[in-house]
């Protein structure tokens, strides 16, 4: 799922506008790398916890695991992990689900929000580095 | 770690700190054209303290990498932590409206 929201995000930016980009495109792009990168990390963790065999796991916990990401706690997780000894690119992924979720919340939120089109970039940018460090990442450090 | 942080809570930033992390971030970003470092501190949307900075950027003669851009930004926040300042740092780069960027350096 996190690949095809990159995909997505990456299509409301293209097509935002060139000359006066649509904000709404914009915002949406932002909330929906977010996404990209929760996703990624719930069915990490669901894979860690139960494998990523599908015939020798029970599907419902799968998706009870999957499903047991909560925003908050997981964004206190990924700041402290900043200053612990994770390798660069789990430090990455963690610093960017702090930071989105910011963003996106801003976006999805604050009807006073303004992005630039750099701003949306930066976030796809982001997301599509964090999902890569964490499909890169050993079994150990997820 | 979140009951270290909340001991902050919007505490304003040491001036030593702050004067640090200003001055780090305009050497990181000396080739990207810094005209402005701005440093705060907030709160997140949860209520978090957190330190906001927002680097203003004129207009570049090349494609400014995002990729190093963040990474610049991982060194800042490392550098928060070293200075004694736990808070989580967001970024946000203002560029100018014509700055071609690049998302990553593959």
């Amino acid at each position: 799922m996190s690949d095809d929201l990159l995909v997505l995000a990456r299509r409301l930016i293209k097509n935002s506008g060139a000359q006066k980009p649509r904000q709404i495109y914009l915002k949406r792009a932002v909330s929906t790398a977010y996404y990209a990168v929760f996703h990624a990390m719930a069915k990490s963790n669901a894979d860690m916890f139960l494998g990523v065999a599908k015939a020798s796991r029970s599907e419902t916990a799968w998706q009870q695991a999957y499903r047991a990401l909560d925003h908050g706690p997981a964004k206190t997780a990924c700041q402290a992990a900043q200053n612990l000894n994770f390798p660069v690119g789990i430090k990455a992924c963690a610093a960017a689900f702090a930071t989105l979720q910011e963003k996106r919340h801003s976006c999805d939120y604050d009807p006073l929000h303004r992005l630039t089109r750099q701003d949306a970039l930066d976030a796809l940018a982001e997301a599509t580095a964090a999902v890569k460090a964490l499909k890169l990442a050993t079994p150990k450090d997820r | 770690m979140a009951s270290v942080a909340n001991n902050f809570s919007r505490v304003s930033i040491p001036s030593d700190v702050h004067k640090a992390l200003c001055k780090e971030a305009k050497l990181l970003f000396e080739g990207f054209s810094v005209r402005d470092v701005k440093l705060i501190a907030d709160e997140d949307h949860d209520g978090d303290p957190i330190l906001r900075m927002t680097i203003e950027h004129g207009l570049v003669d090349k494609e400014v990498n995002l990729a190093e851009v963040r990474r610049k930004d991982s060194q800042l926040r490392s550098r928060a932590w070293d200075l004694g300042d736990s808070r989580f740092v967001h970024f946000r780069h203002v560029y100018n409206d014509q700055q071609e960027v690049s998302l990553s350096d593959e």
